[in-house]
């Protein structure tokens, strides 16, 4: 199942997946914010992939706009993580409803 | 990859107890616990492993499936046919317990118990996850962010409806990164495309987001009151797809009016009227609410405070809201520049009450 690398710059687009690295990369966070937000079950992976030899999880791209979503209620609204966790449900409630 | 033996992990036989087992595993994550142990790095993989091998031990479905995945092993199976038989038979519904992170787990445990619901598919689901979906399928896109927008308008205009140009920031997703911010390096993992590395879209700065000057012409239906939302369905932020537009909210405020207060779908007017007028009866001339006026009869022996009523002349009905009323309130007032004859027969009038005994106004007050 090793990678079978066909590398291309191109813009990500909805039906990509990102790795641990560049979910942070993009937004901005650290890897112990992202562990504290997994650990309260506020983001989670999609998936499990075998990327060269190594099995890691991949998030989809709708968690950059999650993220975005639980900076947002904590840095502009002071909301704590049990707060986020209880909008981020009734968010997700509302979307799926 | 090698076979775990998570018995021998907890120091417990293949027939121990779930008891047996929930004690040994406690007894041991006290031992092995980082906090107990920092800075050591044995003790932290030790921790992990006893997690691990609880994770599954502890709970009976995984249990009697890790024995069975056991006895195949022992009996020389290839790994590819234990993952194949595992997926198709049984499939792991295991689900990672709270405390656990993704990297915590080994690659034994992730391929037989963890995180989906076989080594095949990816499915996570119910609050805090994500929408569902298997490699190959793209997950569900997002729409793009919605718009809120104050328009001021005129009680006239509440009741008649208007249109008005509004010029507003919409947040616009970037075109050139989706969204994201960033410009992604991709690359094809069989049919999924993974992103392994990124850089800040030079477009929008990384923001993900253009913000552009809008002009829209909006029409504001009859019958709004303050505090209304209106939804302009599309109007909102652009996204990749007409679609995935986000809505423009309208929240309708009214101007305060010099003669009409509006309280809900209900307008107040304070009708000043002579005490004279009061007293008789007369036929006053009074606005209603957007333009016009309509003659109105004051009953006899009117006093302050009084409400006359017009049904429904007040803000119009919308959608399930009925109209609202027009309430007149009187206010009584005393005559005032008299000429010498009037004061005269103001002093008659006075002195005909006082002389059959009417009543005293200030009664009430002197009871006490």
């Amino acid at each position: 199942m090793a990678s079978r690398a066909r590398t291309s710059k191109r813009r990500s687009s909805s039906g990509a997946y990102l790795t641990r690295d560049a979910l942070r990369a993009i937004a901005g966070i650290s890897d112990d914010q992202l562990r504290v937000w997994e650990y309260e079950e506020l983001i989670s992976h999609s998936a499990i992939m075998d990327i060269e030899g190594h099995r890691e999880p991949v998030y989809s791209q709708s968690t950059l706009r999650r993220i975005r979503t639980i900076r947002s209620l904590a840095e502009d609204l002071g909301v704590n993580l049990s707060g986020i966790g209880v909008i981020l449900h009734l968010l997700d409630r509302m979307r799926s409803g | 990859m090698e076979f775990k033996d998570y018995y021998k992990v907890l120091g417990v036989e293949r027939s121990a107890s779930e008891a047996d087992i929930k004690s040994a595993y406690r007894k041991l994550a006290r031992k092995y616990h980082p906090d107990v142990n920092p800075n050591n790095k044995k003790a932290e993989a030790q921790f992990k492993d006893v997690n691990e091998a609880y994770q599954v031990l502890g709970d009976a479905e995984k249990r009697r499936k890790y024995d069975q995945l056991g006895a195949d092993w022992e009996h020389g199976l290839d790994q590819e046919e234990i993952l194949r038989r595992y997926a198709a038979g049984q499939g792991a519904r295991g689900t990672h317990g709270a405390g656990f992170e993704a990297g915590d787990m080994s690659d034994f445990f992730s391929q037989f118990f963890g995180f989906g619901e076989s080594p095949f598919t990816a499915r996570r689901s119910g609050p805090g996850h994500f929408e569902s979906f298997s490699f190959g399928t793209k997950p569900r896109p997002q729409k793009a962010p919605d718009l809120t927008a104050e328009v001021r308008i005129e009680l006239e205009d509440a009741v008649k409806g208007t249109r008005r140009r509004l010029e507003l920031t919409a947040e616009d997703e970037c075109p050139v990164c989706g969204g994201s911010g960033m410009i992604a390096s991709e690359q094809k993992q069989g049919k999924v495309r993974l992103i392994r590395s990124a850089q800040p879209c030079t477009n929008c700065g990384g923001s993900g987001i253009i913000p552009t000057r809008r002009t829209l012409e909006v029409s504001i239906p009859p019958g709004v009151t303050e505090g209304t939302r209106i939804r302009l369905k599309g109007q909102g932020g652009k996204g990749t797809r007409a679609d995935l537009n986000g809505d423009l909210f309208l929240a309708v405020h009214i101007e305060p009016h010099p003669v009409f207060a509006v309280s809900g779908r209900d307008v107040r007017v304070s009708l000043p009227v002579w005490d004279y007028e009061a007293a008789l009866g007369a036929e006053v001339t009074v606005p209603l609410v957007g333009g016009g006026r309509v003659s109105l009869k004051v009953p006899a022996e009117s006093q302050t405070g009084k409400t006359l009523r017009l049904k429904g002349r007040g803000i119009p009905a919308r959608g399930a809201e009925p109209a609202g009323d027009l309430m007149y309130e009187i206010r009584v007032l005393a005559p005032t520049g008299l000429t010498a004859e009037e004061r005269t027969l103001m002093e008659q009038l006075a002195q005909k009450r006082e002389a059959r005994h009417v009543a005293d106004p200030r009664a009430e007050l002197l009871r006490s």
